[in-house]
């Protein structure tokens, strides 16, 4: 005999009742009228003195039909062996745990460690286990498809050790894309296993599930209805955080930021520094300080105090930088995880653009009128434009790394063929720009057979002839290799439209059919506007029209500035320009393999910090460094993520929002449990007993009726 | 006087309950009560005098006795008793306690011929007797007077059913106080099963007025001793609510509750100078009349000059010299 539902036998507490009932003598005879109740109480009911049950069986029959309804309630039914055998099979669950950098709290790793182990230690034996974590990307620690080989007690116990040694990250929590990779690996799984369609798949997410964790991501995915995840948060045993960002300071130039929306912490020396602080919503405190600080701690007497209530941002001038400080702390929150902002000292070069050329007496009219007007420089790199005569140009040229040069093709310049001729050999860049139409003794200008061969002997092209070129009203640009550096920052459709750029005149230079010679932009005649020819370890261009406005609108154009700076400094796209990083970006360096990174105390960082890539390298840590590249030697700032700051939890039915099945993984007890209750229920629907014993209770109280009746005659 | 002990003397408050006329029970009663007094009720009361004393410039010049002026050729000014007749203020509780009874009569009836038979007694000595009814929503109040017809009316008053529910008896004794211009005897008639500290004020107000006032409480038997025959619910007259009593286990609580409101009526009554007297309704009603009537002799003796005692003195008043002075 089982019981499906034993909790209703406490229904039979109810018996009590009757005998009670029995026991008290409460029989007012009649009604009495008394004139006033003021010296009455009322007296309690009494038990009989003699504890004597009268009528005893009416109380039996009375307890008797209570006794049925509530083992009827019970649901009772004959135990059959053969029906209640219970072999479940193995599932594939896939442990997903989250080691972004809010995870670097060290009571919600505790926590998710914890919740991990408690998964793990309620799975049958038969389950086995694929281990994988999320932060910027999926990584597969104990792969799906590796699953199926696998004995499944040797899973769990792979997957319980590999969690173990798991340790979080610095780096963001891309989890939309974490969720969407994981579930295409499992469809595609189950497709090579070759799986019945809708067979059940289990994930079990481990995370904080913060508000910093982009779920946007998830819009429009279809979620596979078959995969259900089952999300345990871990949560600080204290909640709150706030977190600080540079405000670029008014006079700092353009901002720049990094991928993650945070501005760079640049932060130069003269210039006086904001700081945004924004305290969570769930934020205990509301007491921050601000400090100064240096490797060692908070410079003292340089702390800031601030009130900021949950929920609420505050920006905070913090004046000029101390010399020694290299870092902003935060104190007084829940994690001091986040609470650095690492500044970077900013080195900037200097690179001069040497230019020589004819001087006009319309101040426009000459080519370095718009070379000085030009906003060529730039936070890192300060551009000057230095006019110089033609016989102080072989010892300008000295140092090709520094500086570029800006040539008109007068007779004093192609004396000086050799000097220019050795800065390109060495690495220089030389513009030569054929301004203006090469009338013998004219200006300056040198003769056409000049020029014809000074270019012979630059570009190193023996066939090339040049003329003054035919145009009856104005050229346009037809020709364009949007591929080349200098034009591929304009290839975008909004700004590839050249047709408003026209020519009143230009020399044609002709190049013979195979050159080395590269025209990268040519007229609608098919003359080139810009040849560019390598030489040596520079590079030399040639510009066969002006940009003056008696010859062109060019230097008018809005594009003058992004090809003038393609030009005069093609590695300038190369150049890092970026000072601030967060844990996980992309930092381009030339040559990966040969990047020397070390911390600001000039320590070697572990190797396993770095990642390098073809391109570039990523470093997962913050804090300051040092990239040594050959001689080259820069500090970037490596921030938080600022997504990993925002650590107000989210509720967990967001993800259902977003279509995904959230529901709770069942433990092996429970599922054994719930298939036994199942078999259990069907069983007591085919024998239906509580149908007979309310037959019997309706019998019962027949025969009490009849009985109380009888006996009250 | 008639003995308390001698039951033979007094007529059954039952056997005199069925004469259906309350002026006949009331009559019937002052009759026999009377029979037994050397002196007849039926002489009425004269202007009294009371003395002389030397006119004071500013005195009614009319009130001057001119015949002694002649005589001695002096001014002296007569002085008379301020009223002669006593009023008397019968204030009956016509609540639903009162229709509690042992099964022959109730409260109320007794305490309806308790006050027909002071009225008649009264009116009978030409006392102005007033009538007001307490505990009733509506109570009615019958000034004192004494003319023809007045009895009459009285007696139809006393004799209307009650509609009352709740006594408020204080309510009731403040409105008296305000109606009563003159001072006299206020005689309430009630079983007195309210609040004793509710009825302190109203009777301060009523003794303010200078009244005499007389508390006269009707209980049944059983109510001061607590009788019920078996357990059972227990209704309350005036509010309904009801109640499950033992009466074996009551019954000493409501002893001591009953003993102790009783001491608390008195403590109140000998505060405020009222008396109390408590007669039940089994007692004939001729002895709770003559012990009225000596009660009121008794209280009378703050006023300058009682009813029987000014007959005497107007005899005495035949030769004013004696209080010449």
């Amino acid at each position: 005999m089982g019981l499906l539902a034993p909790l209703y036998a406490l229904a039979a507490l109810a018996l009590a009742g009757p005998i009670l009932f029995h026991l008290i003598r409460r029989q007012p005879r009649g009604e009495v009228s008394f004139s006033s109740l003021m010296f009455l109480s009322t007296s309690p009911p009494r038990l009989t003195r003699r504890s004597r049950l009268d009528n005893l069986w009416l109380l039996l029959l009375r307890m008797l039909a209570l006794l049925l309804i509530a083992i009827a309630f019970m649901r009772p039914f004959l135990r059959q062996d053969q029906f209640l055998n219970t072999t479940l099979a193995g599932r594939h669950i896939v442990l997903l745990i989250d080691t972004s950098g809010s995870m670097q709290r060290s009571d919600v790793w505790t926590d998710a460690q914890r919740l991990a182990t408690e998964v793990l230690g309620d799975l049958s034996l038969a389950d086995r286990v694929a281990l994988y974590s999320i932060d910027r990307e999926l990584t597969a620690l104990l792969p799906l498809d590796d699953l199926g080989n696998t004995a499944p007690d040797a899973t769990q116990h792979a997957a319980k050790e590999a969690m173990l040694q798991l340790e979080p990250t610095w780096q963001s929590t891309e989890l939309a894309e974490g969720l969407k990779s994981l579930a295409d690996l499992i469809v595609s799984q189950s497709i090579s296993d070759s799986l019945p369609p809708g067979t059940k798949h289990e994930v079990v997410l481990i995370t904080d599930l913060h508000s910093g964790v982009r779920l946007e991501g998830l819009q429009g995915f279809a979620w596979p209805e078959n995969i259900n995840l089952d999300v345990r948060q871990a949560l600080p045993a204290q909640a709150g955080n706030a977190h600080l960002s540079l405000l670029q300071a008014a006079d700092a130039g353009p901002s720049q930021s990094t991928t993650d929306g945070r501005p760079v912490a640049v932060g130069s020396a003269t210039a006086a520094l904001r700081v945004r602080v924004e305290n969570d919503s769930d934020a205990q405190g509301t007491t921050l300080q601000l400090s100064w600080a240096d490797a060692d701690g908070p410079l003292p007497g340089r702390a800031t105090g601030l009130q900021i209530p949950p929920g609420q941002v505050r920006v905070v001038p913090l004046g000029e930088r101390p010399p020694s400080a290299d870092r902003i702390v935060l104190q007084g929150d829940a994690w001091d995880g986040d609470n650095t902002l690492y500044l970077v000292q900013p080195i900037r070069t200097t690179r001069q653009i040497v230019f020589c050329g004819t001087s006009q007496p319309l101040p426009e009219e000459d080519l370095s009128y718009f070379l000085k007007q030009a906003p060529l420089s730039s936070e890192l790199v300060m551009r000057e434009v230095v006019a110089v005569a033609a016989n102080e140009l072989p010892t300008r040229l000295e140092s090709p790394e520094t500086c570029a040069v800006v040539l008109e093709p007068t007779a004093a310049v192609l004396e000086q063929s050799a000097a220019i001729q050795r800065f390109a050999d060495l690495g220089g860049v030389a513009l030569l720009c054929l301004s203006r139409p090469a009338l013998e003794d004219r200006n300056g200008v040198a003769g056409m057979d000049d020029l014809a061969r000074f270019l012979r002997d630059l570009l190193q092209e023996p066939n090339l002839s040049v003329s003054e070129g035919a145009t009856e009203d104005f050229s346009l640009l037809a020709k364009i290799d949007f591929t080349h550096p200098v034009f591929a920052p304009l290839s975008d459709p909004r700004f590839n439209d050249f047709s408003k750029l026209r020519f009143w005149s230009h020399r044609q230079v002709a190049l013979p059919a195979e050159s080395e010679v590269r025209t990268v932009a040519s007229f609608d005649n098919r003359s080139p506007l810009l040849l560019e020819a390598r030489r040596g370890k520079g590079r030399v261009w040639v510009l066969t029209a002006g940009w003056q406005p008696t010859a062109s609108n060019l230097g008018l154009s809005t594009k003058f500035v992004p090809i003038l700076m393609g030009l005069v400094d093609p590695q300038n796209s190369r150049r890092p320009s970026q000072l601030s990083y967060a844990v996980g970006d992309t930092i381009e360096v030339s040559d990966p393999q040969q990047v020397v990174v070390t911390t600001a105390q000039s320590e070697p960082v572990d190797q396993g910090q770095v990642v390098r890539h073809g391109q570039s390298i990523e470093l997962r840590r913050p804090g300051l460094f040092w990239l040594q590249e050959g001689d080259v030697r820069r500090q970037i700032a490596v921030q938080v993520p600022v997504s990993e700051s925002r650590l107000v939890p989210l509720d967990v039915a967001q993800l259902e929002q977003y279509g995904i099945a959230v529901g709770q993984l069942d433990s092996d007890v429970r599922r054994r449990e719930s298939v036994r209750q199942m078999q259990r229920e069907e069983l007591e629907s085919k024998q239906r007993l509580w149908q007979w014993l309310l037959v019997a209770c309706l019998v019962v109280l027949v025969v009490e009726t009849w009985l109380a009746g009888w006996q009250s005659r | 006087m008639p003995k308390h002990s001698n039951q033979r003397w007094f007529i059954d408050p039952a056997a005199i309950m069925q004469i259906k006329s309350l002026t006949l029970r009331a009559k019937t009663i002052v009759e026999g009560f009377t029979a037994g007094l050397h002196r007849s009720p039926l002489h009425g009361f004269s202007v009294e005098f009371a003395e002389y004393r030397p006119y004071v410039i500013g005195d009614d010049p009319r009130n001057l006795d001119w015949k002694l002026l002649a005589r001695t050729d002096r001014y002296y000014v007569k002085q008379y008793e301020d009223e002669t007749n006593r009023r008397c203020y019968l204030a009956i509780d016509q609540s639903r306690s009162m229709a509690y009874g042992n099964g022959s009569i109730t409260k109320a009836q007794y305490a309806q011929t308790l006050a027909a038979t002071l009225a008649y007694y009264l009116h009978l000595q030409r006392d102005a007797i007033g009538v007001m009814t307490c505990g009733t929503q509506s109570s009615e109040f019958l000034p004192p007077r004494h003319r023809h017809g007045h009895l009459q009316q009285l007696m139809h008053l006393l004799e209307q059913e009650s509609d009352g529910r709740d006594s408020n008896l204080a309510e009731g004794l403040t409105r008296l106080a305000g109606l009563s211009k003159r001072r006299g005897l206020v005689v309430l008639i009630s079983d007195l099963l309210t609040d004793p500290e509710s009825l302190f004020q109203p009777l301060g107000y009523l003794r303010g007025r200078g009244h005499q006032v007389l508390l006269l409480r009707v209980l049944e038997r059983g109510e001061i001793d607590f009788q019920l025959p078996a357990s059972s619910m227990v209704r309350d007259m005036e509010s309904g609510r009801e109640l499950y009593v033992d009466p074996e286990q009551a019954r000493q609580d409501y002893r001591r509750r009953f003993q102790t409101h009783e001491r608390q009526l008195i403590d109140i009554c000998h505060r405020r100078g009222a008396r109390l007297y408590t007669v039940t309704i089994d007692q004939p009603l001729d002895m709770a009349l003559l012990e009225l009537i000596s009660t009121a002799g008794q209280m009378s003796g703050s006023r300058p000059v009682s009813q029987h005692a000014s007959r005497q003195s107007a005899n005495n008043a035949a030769s004013p010299q004696a209080r010449r002075p």
